[in-house]
């Protein structure tokens, strides 16, 4: 994925810092990749999150929904970071 | 249980995270739980499974020095592994050996690593979530991942401090290089021969003693089988620009 013309949002959380580089289109998230220094277990799971919030509202409630929704469905593990952290991330992105 | 120690190697980037893979696949298989110490050569520098290669590499200065570039399959920060300046380990085991709430079982295998420096006279403190700190400075980070029943975890422990090429490869906050900045570092970071002037084999005996201590376990090498995986994974996964450029 080309990032160079997508809004970035960093959020640092106390597991790590989260880089969010985001398009959005009509309120809708067109394109998002996650970058950072955090621990995801199991990692692969960052494609599953970024893959879903593709296509989801640009609002705050939804992508901090989808993002919980993973983790509850995945048993996902993240020290020191939580789905808040990853939304306020994007949300950085959204509103830069 | 019993466990294999895997004694000093010294391997390539890709080959070292090829068989700390490896290390945790024959836990899998047949539950050996492995414990490795390591070094790079040439040096190198591991980011995160989740970083930005461009965001966090100088990749023309480590062409430059001849310092490889691997991306781990651990998440957390970038590192510097000077061949000489450090001691890196790995422990690979079933889960259930551990506790489940992860930092609990950051401060167990990082309390080896304490024992090991207080066998050579160093205070140490593990400051959660996995770094080793020395009069408040960091001297040792770790990085966790479990999946499929088995915890893996590694970590670099810092006998010598290279500042300037440390700096010269690794974006830090995209700052410019500066004196300022390595001074600051300099207050951040330590290492073992700040501290004592025990030599790099006096500090893996000490190592080895402390992972070791109340363990049923054995000196071991790897099998066959598992050089031969670990030298695909080497050359088909880590040395790949699939993997290198994830993001």
């Amino acid at each position: 994925m080309d990032i160079s013309s997508m809004k970035q949002g960093i959020h640092k959380s106390r597991g790590g810092l989260i880089r969010s580089f985001v398009t959005a289109q009509n309120g809708i998230i067109k394109e998002i990749s996650i970058s950072g220094d955090f621990f995801l277990f199991p990692e692969e799971a960052i494609f599953k999150i970024a893959g879903q919030l593709k296509g989801a509202q640009a609002e705050r409630e939804e992508i901090r929904s989808i993002i919980e929704k993973i983790y509850e469905a995945e048993g996902l593990q993240s020290p020191g970071t939580t789905p808040s952290d990853f939304t306020e991330s994007i949300m950085k992105a959204l509103e830069g | 249980m019993k466990w294999r120690v895997v004694e000093l190697e010294t391997y390539d980037a890709c080959m070292n995270m090829a068989l700390d893979e490896v290390a945790g696949e024959s836990v899998r298989n047949s539950s050996i739980p492995t414990i490795r110490f390591y070094n790079y050569k040439p040096s190198a520098v591991s980011i995160g499974y989740f970083q930005g290669i461009r965001d966090e590499v100088n990749l023309e200065i480590c062409r430059e020095l001849g310092i490889d570039c691997v991306r781990r399959f651990t998440g957390g920060g970038a590192v510097f592994h000077d061949c000489e300046g450090e001691i890196t380990y790995s422990v690979a085991a079933p889960l259930n050996i551990f506790p489940k709430n992860i930092i609990e079982s950051y401060r167990i295998i990082c309390g080896w690593i304490v024992s090991g420096l207080e066998r050579i006279d160093i205070k140490a403190e593990f400051r959660p979530v996995n770094d080793i700190l020395v009069g408040g400075k960091k001297i040792s980070g770790s990085a966790q991942t479990r999946r499929g029943g088995v915890l893996f975890q590694h970590g670099t422990l810092l006998y010598n401090l290279d500042l300037e090429t440390m700096f010269s490869v690794l974006n830090v906050s995209r700052q410019k290089i500066s004196g300022k900045m390595i001074k600051d570092a300099r207050e951040r970071v330590t290492c073992i021969s700040n501290h004592c002037d025990a030599g790099k084999e006096d500090v893996y005996e000490a190592l080895v003693r402390a992972f070791t201590k109340g363990k049923d376990f054995e000196i071991g090498t790897w099998s066959r089988d598992e050089l031969t995986m670990a030298r695909e994974l080497a050359l088909k996964k880590y040395g790949s620009d699939e993997w290198m450029y994830l993001r």
